[in-house]
Formats: C-alpha cells, structure tokens, sequence
C-alpha cells in the first residue's frame, strides 16, 4: 500500500508511473534531437570554412594567373606602342632620306614587332579589347564565374545555416531543462505532504506539456 | 523525523537538478560562443591571407612590371635626349606615357610625372594592406574571444562536475539510515551545491569583451599602421590616439603608438605606452625590447639593463636586444661586462651560421639586420662622445674615452665578423698582414690618347658618374679575398659590393678599384655620403669616406 493512498489522496501510482515514463520519453527524444541540431552546426561550420578556403584559393589563384597574363599583355602592350611610333618616324621620313637614316628605325622596327608577336602568344588574347587595352577585370571575374560553377564560394550561407542550428540546439535543450524539471516534480509526489502533491502533479504536467509543445514547435521552425 | 529529512533531501535534489539544467544551459551557450568565435577565426585567417596573396601579386605586377616597364622607356628617352637623338627621346617618351593607362599605381596619387617617382607604399596600403590589417585585428579579437568563451564553457564543465559529485552525496544521504553519515553527505552536498553555484554565477557575469563590436577602433588602428608603413608617424600617432581614444584597453595600439613615439624621439610617451600594453597582457620581447631602447634613450641605462638582460634570458635568440644590452652597459660604464655581452652576441651569430651551414640551410635575415644594428649601436655611442651633444645626454657617460675605445674595438670585430659569416662561411682568423696606405676617391678623366688621370677629392659635384677607389699597398697575396662595401647614407647599397680574389701582387701604388662604372648615359651618383670599407680575407683593411655635394 503506497503513502499517497494511506493519507487518503487520490493520486494514481500508475498515473505518475506512466507520465515519468512519458516525459523520460520525450527528453530522450529533445536530447537526440538536440544532438542533431549541435551536429548539423559543427558541419555546416565545416562546409562554411571549406566555402571560404576555396574562396580565397580563387581569390588568390585567379589574381595570379591574370596578372600573370596582364604582364606578358605589358610587354605586347610596350612593344606594340613603340611598332606604332617608329611606323610613324619612318612614315615622315623626307623623300629623300638616305639608307643610312632609314635602315637603324627599320631594324628597330622589325625587332619590336618580333618582341610584341612573341608577347602576344604569351596571353589568352580573347580578352584584348577592340581598342587595344586587356581587359583584367573580365578575365578575373570568369576566373572566378568557373570555380564558382565547380565549387561552393559562398561561405556565409553555410555559416547562417550553422547559427540557425545552434539556436535550434540551445533551444531543444531549454526544452530538455523543462522536461527534467517535470521529471523531479513527479519524482516528488511520492514525498511531499498532502496538498503539495497535487501542486507538484498539476506543475509537471504543465511542464511536461509545455517541453513537448515547445520542441513540436522548434522543429517546425516557429521559435527561430 | 526521517521523512522530514528525506522530503528536505528530495527538495534539495530537485533544486540541484535545476540549477544543474541552468549551468547546463550556460555551457551549452559558451561553448557555441566559442565554436562561432573560432570560427570567425578560422574564416578571418584564410580571408587575410587570400588578400594577402591576391593583393601582394597586384602590386608585384604594378611596380615590377608596368613601373619598371615605365622606367625603362623614360631611361631610354633620357639616354635619347643626353645623345641628341630627339626623335627616337619623343617616341620614348610617348610610349612611357601610354603605359600609365596600364596600372593606377601610374596615376595621381601614386605617381608623379615631373620626377617619375612612386609613392608605392601608399599604393599597397590603398590597395591591401589596410585591409589586411584590419582583418588581422579582427582574427586577433576574434580569437580572444573564442579563448574567453572557451575558459568559460570548461569552467561550467568543472560547475556540473561539482553538481554531479554533490547530487551523488544528497541521493546518499537520502538513501542511508545512518545519522551521522546523513548529516555529512548532506552538508557536505550543500556546501559543494553552494560554490558550484557561486562559480557559476561569477563565470556567468564576467564579461567577454569582443573588439569587433567597436570597428571604429580597429579602423583608427589600422590607419595607424598604414601610416607608419608610409614613414608618417606623426599621422600614425594621432591615429593611435584615436583608437586609444575609443578603445582604452586595446593593447595593440599602445604598442604601435609607442613604437610611432620613439621613431620620432619621444622616449617618455613611447616608454609610457609600452609600459601600459605591458599591463595589459603584452610581453613580447621585440616591444620589451623598445621599451629597453625608449628608457636608454631617456638615460635611464639601469632600468634599459634589467629590462634587457630579462629579455636576453627569456630569448637568447634577440640578437638585436643583446647587442643593446651590450650598448646600455658600454654607455654606462661597465666596460668589461659590455666585452662579455658583445663577445656572447658575436658567439650567437656564429653558432646560427654554423647550425645553418650545418643543415644546409642560410641564416635568417635577422641575424644580419643583428649585427649591422650592432654596429650602428656602437657608432651612435662614438658620435655622442665626438660630438659632445645628444641624446642621450653626453654628459653620463663615464669615462667617455675608454669608450669610445672599446667601441671603436667592438666595432671592427662585428664588421669583420659579418664579412667573415656572410663571406667565408665562419669567423675570420689570424691578424692582418695587408696594409693599405694613402686610400683616396677620385673621378677619371680620359685622355683623348686614352690615357686616364683622376681628379682626388672627398667632394665631388653632382652629376658625375664614376668614381674609384686608389690605394698603395703592401703584404697583399694573389688569391687573398678581397670584399668592398659602400655605404649610401650609412646604409649599405649591396649593389655596389665587390667580391673578388686579389691578382695584383704583394705591393703596389696607386692601385685603382673602380666603384661606380659609368654604364648608361643615364647614370650618375646620388647626392648623398659615402663610406667605403675594404676588406682582406674578412679583415677590415682600410675604410674611408667621399661626398657627392647637391
């Protein structure tokens, strides 16, 4: 014969046996989910990290490369320039200007021409603009547009994802403490006296609704 | 009686499973603090360096491609112009001025066309420097305050610990029938409960500061640094002040600051700043050891000793701060303890060559920066004697020629320890033989018949282009190594050394060496001062001085 029937309250043993059963239940169930939810932040975090290694790779390999090819457009760039100008000496040279005059332009003329086409071949020349420049930012931003389309660039996303999973965890475990706290008062019905078990029965089934309530709705996103 | 007790028990575990659920809950939240800060960390690390590489190959290309593009085509302009051929100077000069389309480094700011300099430490900063090191502050507080949040989260660990330990004790006590037993587990639970929970409580409250919730400190601080990387410590230092200003506790700028303030000769303020990063936590032996240098430079040579022999025994590896132990105890007097300390950095510096040599490797740049410090020490100190002003105050040193004796002894032996490292690979040996008499500077003039004459002189005007050196000689043996070194304005221009074995026989007069060759149209010696040191199989030979006048 149990105390609770001696001192002739009404409180089913089978009652409080079933709802600690239930609210063990439930906290086993917000701990694993919890566990998930702290799970889910550290990959995401990893994710996160990867995105902005990989990030900074491109970063870093595509300023190489197209710098790289913007120095070898330099030397085109500088060759061609001086091309133009002797074209034009030698140009405006006076009809009657001797062999002697003509032949040190020619000759410097044919080595630089020779120096800018070796120069040419030492870029990709799809990014030559119509008026002669290179252009740097299209090659850097393709660069970029390519390794984007191979690998994850955006680490911010990862590392949103990972803060809403944190909250999510720290969350489940709130909802963890009110359910252990159910646990105890039903655990105290058996040694409190008289009216403090019904006080005990009414706050943990209010807790024990309340812990199973809060993580229905932490798992539907509703408390994010 | 009893179930009074074991209801009292029951009520006291139940509050410390509560309280153990909050503790819990505080855990959980430091520790997902923490794993975010080091996160942030982790992410802000590879950020910099990614700036650091991407901005580092930009401006790689910027100066050593499109400016030396540039400088080549204004030189050959020049070169064009000096020969009277005007066509081929304007089709130079035109096509130096196209390339300025090439690069922002040249145009306005950077670049000034009148003088065809630039202002290439701005641009870096301008273009990634700032950034990276307003990133670097930021990995810096960022991982503080993961380490804060990481102490934290493993002080609630040992709070639950305790927790744990006590609720075993109160479940005892409720479990057993022994009085006296009850009394103790239950007593001892509680008190147990009681400073987990205090702990607990003083964990929660201490406050994690967290230095990127105040960019404008880190934006002032980093300005700061891009100013003294620009030369402009005036300007570093009110960025400094600013930072310091908004941030008090920001430990960082107190270090920079100080390091602004000594470069422009402020010793109190700059020692005043080290002292204060020092109280908050900065024990760095390369501010330990400016802080050494602002305190000697105040003359207080005790205070720069202690400072500096605590830093030499915690990193023996500070050339540098050795050899301003060794200057603070010269200055001060204490000549036999100064010969110790200088003999102890030179044996350093050998044994480092030797390791290296021994591992197949090369010493770092350090050691030599050590020892040219070294000697720079040691001039500083010859100087203040020579002249009889300065700072320090002339007037404390004691015994100011048996000094600069030492000094002048010291001096030789670093010199010839460098050429004898860097050179031959260890210290040089023996005495000097070679005598090197009536060393003189001299500009050649040719003869139409080929023959050449040299103007003599210690002064030269500005825009000549060749200089030589002229020596008698005596002692000499072929295959001797000969080394040169020319010091531009006291530093040394390594594009001016000669290494070369001796050919010229044992003696000898007027023996010429010629320094600067006149290799361009272009080319003449800056105006600036010049000091010359010749050296015999690591042995300083002679050494002297010319001038080129403005």
């Amino acid at each position: 014969m149990d105390k609770t029937e001696e001192q002739g309250f009404r409180v089913p043993m089978a009652l409080i046996a079933l709802l600690i059963a239930i609210t063990s239940v439930a906290g086993a169930i917000v701990a694993w989910r919890g566990s998930i939810a702290a799970d889910a932040a550290g990959d995401a975090d990893t994710a996160g990290l990867r995105a902005t290694i990989n990030l900074n790779e491109t970063r870093a390999l595509s300023a190489v490369v197209a710098f790289g090819d913007y120095g070898a457009f330099t030397q085109f760039y500088r060759n061609r320039q001086l091309a133009q100008l002797l074209e034009e000496d030698l140009a405006a040279q006076p009809e009657d200007a001797t062999e002697e005059q003509i032949a040190p332009l020619a000759e410097e003329l044919v080595d630089v021409t020779d120096s800018a086409t070796v120069a040419q071949q030492a870029f990709p020349n799809e990014y030559l603009n119509r008026d002669g420049t290179y252009a740097l930012e299209r090659q850097q931003g393709q660069l970029f547009a390519d390794e984007a389309q191979e690998r994850d660039l955006n680490p911010s996303a990862n590392f949103a994802e990972a803060d809403q999973a944190r909250v999510k965890s720290e969350q489940l475990l709130i909802a963890f403490s009110v359910l252990a706290v159910a646990l105890i008062a039903f655990t105290l019905i058996e040694v409190v006296g008289k009216y403090a078990k019904y006080l005990m029965l009414a706050v943990g089934s209010l807790l024990l609704v309340a812990g199973i309530v809060g993580t229905i709705l932490i798992e539907m996103g509703r408390l994010a | 009686m009893g179930d009074r007790f074991k209801g009292f028990i029951s009520v006291l575990i139940a509050i410390v499973t509560v309280l153990t659920a909050v503790v819990a809950y505080f855990q959980s939240d430091a520790s997902n603090r923490d794993d975010r800060a080091g996160r942030d960390a982790n992410s802000l690390a590879v950020e910099m360096l990614g700036q650091n590489v991407s901005g580092s190959t930009r401006s790689y290309y910027d100066y050593n491609q499109a400016y030396q593009t540039w400088f080549e085509l204004d030189v050959l302009a020049t070169a064009a112009e000096a020969r009277g051929d005007d066509a081929a100077a304007n089709r130079y000069f035109a096509a130096a001025e196209s390339m300025q389309s090439l690069s922002p480094l040249l145009q306005p700011p950077y670049f000034d066309p009148a003088t065809g300099e630039v202002d290439f430490t701005r641009y870096e900063v301008d273009t990634y420097l700032a950034r990276v090191t307003q990133l670097n502050e930021e990995y810096t507080a960022a991982a503080a305050v993961k380490d804060a949040w990481d102490t934290k989260a493993n002080a609630y660990v040992v709070h639950l610990t305790i927790l744990a330990v006590s609720l075993f004790l109160l479940g005892l006590a409720a479990a057993i029938d022994h009085r006296a037993s009850q009394m103790i587990f239950s007593v001892v639970g509680v008190a147990l409960v009681s400073v987990a929970t205090l702990w607990a409580g003083a964990t929660y409250l201490e406050p994690v500061a967290d230095l990127r919730d105040n960019p404008a400190a880190i934006d002032a601080y980093a300005r700061g640094v891009s100013y003294a990387y620009m030369g402009d410590e005036a300007a570093a230092r009110a960025a400094f002040d600013e930072a310091a200003q908004i941030q008090p506790d920001y430990a960082a700028v107190y270090v920079a600051r100080g390091t602004a303030q000594l470069e422009l000769g402020e010793y109190v303020a700059a020692a005043e700043d080290f002292e204060r990063a020092r109280a908050l936590g900065i024990e760095s032996p390369s501010m330990l050891g400016d802080l050494a240098v602002a305190l000697y430079y105040q003359g207080r040579f005790a205070d720069a000793i202690a400072l500096q022999q605590q830093v030499v025994a915690n990193s023996p590896t500070e050339l540098w701060v050795q050899f301003d132990l060794g200057a603070s105890l010269i200055i001060s007097g204490q000549l036999d303890a100064a010969r110790a300390t200088y003999r102890a950095a030179m044996d350093a510096a050998i044994a480092e060559v030797a390791a290296a040599n021994e591992a197949g490797t090369t010493p770092s740049s350090e050691l030599w920066f050590g020892l040219s410090y070294g000697v720079i020490g040691l001039d500083e100190i010859r100087s203040l004697i020579a002249d009889g002003t300065g700072v320090p105050d002339p007037a404390l040193i004691p015994n100011p020629a048996a000094v600069d004796a030492l000094a002048a002894e010291l001096t030789t032996e670093i010199k010839q320890l460098t050429v004898g490292l860097e050179f031959l690979g260890a210290p040089p040996t023996g005495t000097l033989e070679a005598q090197i008499t009536d060393l003189s500077f001299g500009e050649p003039i040719y003869g139409d018949d080929g023959s050449v004459d040299y103007e003599i002189g210690n002064e030269f005007e500005s825009g000549i282009s060749e200089v030589s050196m002229l020596f008698d000689y005596a002692g000499m043996r072929d295959g001797q190594e000969i080394v040169i070194k020319v010091f531009i304005d006291d530093k040394e221009d390594p594009s001016w050394r000669i290494v070369a074995p001796w050919d010229a026989g044992a003696d000898g007069e007027g023996y010429e060496i010629p320094l600067a060759i006149s290799y361009s149209d272009t080319f003449v010696l800056s105006t600036a001062s010049y000091s010359v040191e010749m050296y015999v199989d690591g042995l300083l030979a002679a050494e002297g001085d010319f001038f080129i006048e403005e």
